[in-house]
C-alpha cells in the first residue's frame, strides 16, 4: 500500500459521521490523519478511540495491560482467545 | 505451567511481528519452548510444531476439538466458548475440568477478561459501523500491534 500513495479508493463511511468527523487532539486523531495521508484504508476503530480519548486511553491500556503484560497465558494465547470470541460473535476482529 | 510466565520478555508482543491476522499466530514465532514449557512434555504436537500460523489459527475456529491446541489448551477453549455464548449458565461446576488439566485462578481470570473485552469490542465495532480491513491490512495492523502494543502515544 506504500506505493499506492493516492487514496482512490475511500473507506465506506462509518454509521456514526458525528463521531467519523469529530475526532478529538491526541494519539488516535493523530494517526488516522497520518493514515489517511499514506493510503485509502486504516483502522476505522481509531475513530472510535479519537472520539472521547480521555475514555479511550483508559481502554487501550486495560487492553494492552490484559492482552500483552506477563500473565500466565502466553500472549499468543490470547490474541487466539481474541480471535476465537470474534469469530464466533462473527466479528471480523 | 502457569509458572514459566515469568517469561515476560516475549509477552512483550513484539516476536509475532510476522504474525498474521490477529497476531494470534505466535507459536511459532515466539518461542517454542515457553508456550511449550511444562505440560508440553505430555503432548508437544501442537506448541513446538511451527505450522502456517494463519492455518493454525484457523483450524481453531473451524473447529476446536481438531485443532492443533493441546488438550489443556482446549479446555481453556471449550470453556471460553461458554464463556461468549452461555455465561448466564457458568456455575463453580465449569472451573472443574479447568482445575483438571492445570490451569489456575489467575489464568481463568485471563481468558475470562480477554473474552469479555473482545465482546465490548465486538459490539463497539459492529455497531457504530466500522469496517473490517482487508487481510493485507490486517497483517499490517497485527504487526503494529505485536510491535508497539496497543496504547498509542
Amino acid at each position: 500500500m506504500s506505493d499506492n500513495p493516492k487514496p482512490e479508493v475511500k473507506m465506506e463511511p462509518m454509521f456514526l459521521p458525528g463521531v467519523e468527523n469529530n475526532p478529538q487532539p491526541g494519539p488516535y486523531a493523530d494517526a488516522v490523519r497520518m493514515m489517511q495521508a499514506a493510503g485509502p484504508e486504516y483502522p476505522q476503530i481509531w475513530h472510535m478511540f479519537a472520539f472521547k480519548p480521555e475514555a479511550t486511553s483508559h481502554l487501550a491500556r486495560f487492553t494492552q495491560e490484559i492482552m500483552r503484560e506477563p500473565a500466565p497465558l502466553r500472549p499468543w494465547l490470547r490474541e487466539l482467545i481474541a480471535a476465537f470470541t470474534s469469530a464466533r460473535n462473527h466479528c471480523p476482529f | 505451567m502457569e509458572k514459566e510466565s515469568a517469561a515476560p520478555k516475549e509477552s512483550a508482543a513484539p516476536k509475532e511481528s510476522a504474525a498474521p491476522k490477529e497476531s494470534a499466530a505466535p507459536k511459532e514465532s515466539a518461542a517454542p519452548d515457553e508456550s511449550a514449557a511444562p505440560e508440553e512434555s505430555t503432548k508437544p504436537k501442537e506448541s513446538t510444531a511451527p505450522v502456517d500460523a494463519e492455518a493454525f489459527v484457523a483450524g481453531v475456529i473451524r473447529d476446536l476439538e481438531t485443532s492443533g491446541l493441546s488438550e489443556k489448551e482446549k479446555a481453556l477453549f471449550r470453556f471460553v466458548d461458554r464463556v461468549n455464548r452461555h455465561s448466564p449458565e457458568i456455575t463453580a461446576a465449569d472451573m472443574q475440568p479447568l482445575y483438571a488439566v492445570g490451569w489456575d485462578d489467575d489464568a481463568i481470570y485471563y481468558a475470562i477478561t480477554v473474552c469479555a473485552l473482545f465482546n465490548f469490542y465486538n459490539r463497539w465495532v459492529d455497531a457504530s459501523g466500522v469496517h473490517a480491513l482487508s487481510d493485507d491490512m490486517h497483517r499490517v495492523g497485527a504487526k503494529r500491534s505485536a510491535n508497539i502494543g496497543y496504547v498509542r502515544k
